[in-house]
């Protein structure tokens, strides 16, 4: 397989430097001290409607938590599912990863305050009709108004954190993951009415019904625009098909789409989309894939391993099917470059979006390093590619092949028993002043941001993306 | 967040906070029923729904209401119905028995009672004596309420009396109260 490539011409230009970092910290700053404004509007709210005056005995204590964790908990569930909504000013700033790693640990401070907020209002009632909580439970669940929805969407919620964690992620399929985080929707959407109708901080305040309406709306405008009719609208206006599908190595397969409309998809090398396959059976379960080339306006490419049941799949897909993709995701780009000199590491088929990020940089000859790190050459995805392009633009190329070094290296064994540390700035001598932009599976990739900040690397030059979602 | 924004963030969130609760304290003050008597705003002549949007704090912090001392003040009656200008806010007073007193029921009217109406404080149930087509008398069976708000219901029963129905105004500070009260009472009425 000698086949020649064409490959793009970088853009020519790019800005580098400190001020660039300092500019995105300060942007991440004010996003941040927006959402924790907003969980302070709602406590100052609480507290000047007489929040805490309001407790007098034991019963009034326990109704103000109610309100209090209600308040908060509702706050920060909203910012929970704005985190997930691809809303392109969070992911610019902080990269889908992160935002789903925020995400994640969102869920469940959320549940605690929910569950807080429920039991609190339960006891407390009870005490003061003088009867027991579940008689109350049933009581409120006949007699309040809304009142049935909040307490079905209570039970959901918990339901949906209870599911999405470690434990029973991995016992679960992700379809069945899936239909139950659907259904979380709904619980958010059953606990609204009850909010306004007899949330004491809501009903009847004008002020806090204009705060929550419009905090709602905020949010439902994010959620529906970005994650599902942007998207979508933009899939059908690409209208996509896979062109070609080419082997690349023995369990890897490049995918080219091309359609009309290829060359708006826009985007940067680096980054990478939700891949649906607009099949009768796949068409619910999109994947992210890294664009293996970069942007240019003949065709889109993927280049995917066999991993599970529908990366298997994908490897047979027939020339014609029609593909949606969502996206461009990420900030694994040269967006977050702010030095000359640049170190891509890659690992199997974390190559892809190296390979494509090598096309696309901006560089002097010589100020590229890739090191490639694959169990065999003669099995590798992308090496040819990978091969020429460092050729043409004199990058300097290690392909590390063969098995570990030991245990708890990220290199392949060399017959010295040198740390990877030392023979990380041996062959790239200058990584303390480079950006080093690192791609593979979960733990080898953290071994290899860890050994470049033990060699001096800031932390701010390390770039890292996991696929999360 | 970089500690310098955090520090900056936390001190002016301690500071926000420190303000909204002594917001908060004076805002009591002057409109929980425990403090005083409550204000009644009766600028609606309307239908009971359409006193639920009312706001109460600012309402109480304008007529600051003493316990005891000056005149009785008589509530002014309005008519159910569109007829009334607005009525002036009047402020009951919460010495001796003036809207406390529940006539006992009429020996030639009817009474029925109301349904039970449970709500964030507790469960309420009225009921109701009606004669010659007007209401004489409204008892209180369950008066569940906390944080003082009890003290509404005397001026509640008042109101509903003068108002011959539930077409009255709200009381500040017991919205919640209010509106149970007025289911219960509009379910007694019902039954006539």
């Amino acid at each position: 397989m000698t086949t020649q490539v064409t490959f793009s011409k970088p853009a020519g230009r790019v800005r580098l430097g400190y001020k660039k970092y300092l500019k995105l910290k300060r942007a991440q700053d004010v996003i941040e001290a927006l959402a924790w404004a907003s969980v302070l509007a709602v406590t100052v709210m609480f507290l000047v409607d007489g929040g805490l005056k309001s407790v007098t005995d034991f019963p009034s204590a326990l109704n103000a938590l109610s309100r209090l964790t209600a308040l908060v908990g509702t706050d920060l569930l909203l910012i929970h599912m704005l985190l997930i909504a691809r809303v392109p000013w969070i992911d610019k700033f902080y990269g889908h990863d992160r935002a789903t790693q925020a995400h994640k640990k969102l869920g469940k401070p959320v549940l605690y305050l929910v569950v807080a907020h429920f039991s609190a209002s339960v006891i407390s009632f009870s005490i003061t009709a003088g009867v027991n909580p579940i008689e109350e439970l049933v009581s409120l669940f006949i007699n309040v108004p809304d009142m049935w929805s909040a307490i079905i969407g209570a039970f959901l919620m918990i339901a949906v954190v209870g599911t999405s964690l470690t434990f029973a992620r991995r016992r679960m399929s992700y379809e069945a993951w899936y239909i139950v985080h659907i259904a979380s929707y709904i619980a958010v959407l059953a606990a609204v009415p009850h909010q306004f109708s007899s949330g004491s901080d809501i009903h009847g305040k004008p002020v806090q019904t204009v705060f929550w309406v419009s905090l709602y709306f905020f949010v439902l405008f994010n959620l529906v625009w970005y994650r599902v009719l942007a998207p979508m609208i933009r899939g059908w206006k690409l209208g996509l098909r896979v062109a070609a599908v080419s082997p690349e190595s023995s369990d890897s397969v490049s995918i080219y789409l091309e359609g009309k409309n290829v060359a708006k998809l826009g985007g940067h090398a680096g980054q990478f989309y939700m891949l649906r396959v607009m099949t009768a059976t796949a068409w619910w379960r999109p994947h992210p894939f890294s664009i293996s080339a970069a942007p240019n306006d003949r065709f889109v490419r993927f280049t995917i391993g066999k991993r599970g049941d529908d990366t298997a799949a994908l490897q047979q897909i027939k020339p014609g099917t029609k593909v949606l993709l969502e996206g461009p995701y990420g900030v694994f780009t040269e967006d977050r470059r702010i030095k000359e000199k640049v170190v891509l590491v890659a690992s199997g088929i974390g190559i892809p979006p190296i390979r494509a990020l090598a096309e696309s940089l901006t560089a002097k000859p010589g100020d590229v390093t890739v090191i490639y790190r694959v169990r065999n050459k003669d099995d590798a995805a992308l090496l040819d590619e990978v091969r020429q392009l460092c050729a043409q633009r004199s990058y300097k190329l290690e392909v590390m092949d063969g098995p570990r070094a030991n245990n708890s290296s990220w290199m392949n064994a060399d017959g010295t028993n040198r740390p990877d540390r030392d023979r990380l700035t041996e062959i790239a001598p200058a990584i303390v002043d480079s950006d080093v932009y690192i791609c593979g599976p979960t733990g080898w990739t953290h071994a290899v941001e860890k050994c470049a900040l033990r060699a001096g690397v800031p932390a701010h030059q390390v770039h890292a993306e996991e696929f999360a979602w | 967040m970089r500690n310098g924004t955090k520090a900056f963030v936390s001190i002016v969130s301690m500071g926000v906070v420190a303000a909204g609760y002594q917001v908060g304290l004076a805002a009591e003050m002057s409109n929980g029923f425990s403090a005083s008597a409550p204000v009644i705003d009766q600028t609606s002549g309307a239908t009971s729904g359409s006193t639920l949007g009312s706001t109460p704090v600012e309402t109480a912090t304008t007529s600051p209401a003493p316990a005891a001392t000056s005149a009785a003040t008589p509530v002014s009656p309005s008519t159910p119905g569109k007829t009334s200008a607005p009525a002036p806010v009047s402020t009951p007073q919460t010495t001796s028995s003036a809207p406390a007193s529940n006539p006992a029921p009429n020996a030639s009217g009817t009474t029925h009672d109301g349904s039970a109406v449970r709500y964030q404080y507790g469960i309420v149930q009225v009921s109701v004596t009606k004669s010659g087509g007007k209401i004489t008398a409204v008892n209180m069976l369950q008066e569940g309420a906390t944080s003082g708000r009890q003290a509404a219901f005397p001026y509640m029963i008042d109101l509903a009396i003068q108002a011959n129905g539930t077409s009255f105004g709200n009381l500040s500070g017991a919205t919640f109260t209010v509106d149970a009260f007025k289911q219960s009472l509009e379910s007694a009425l019902a039954k006539f």
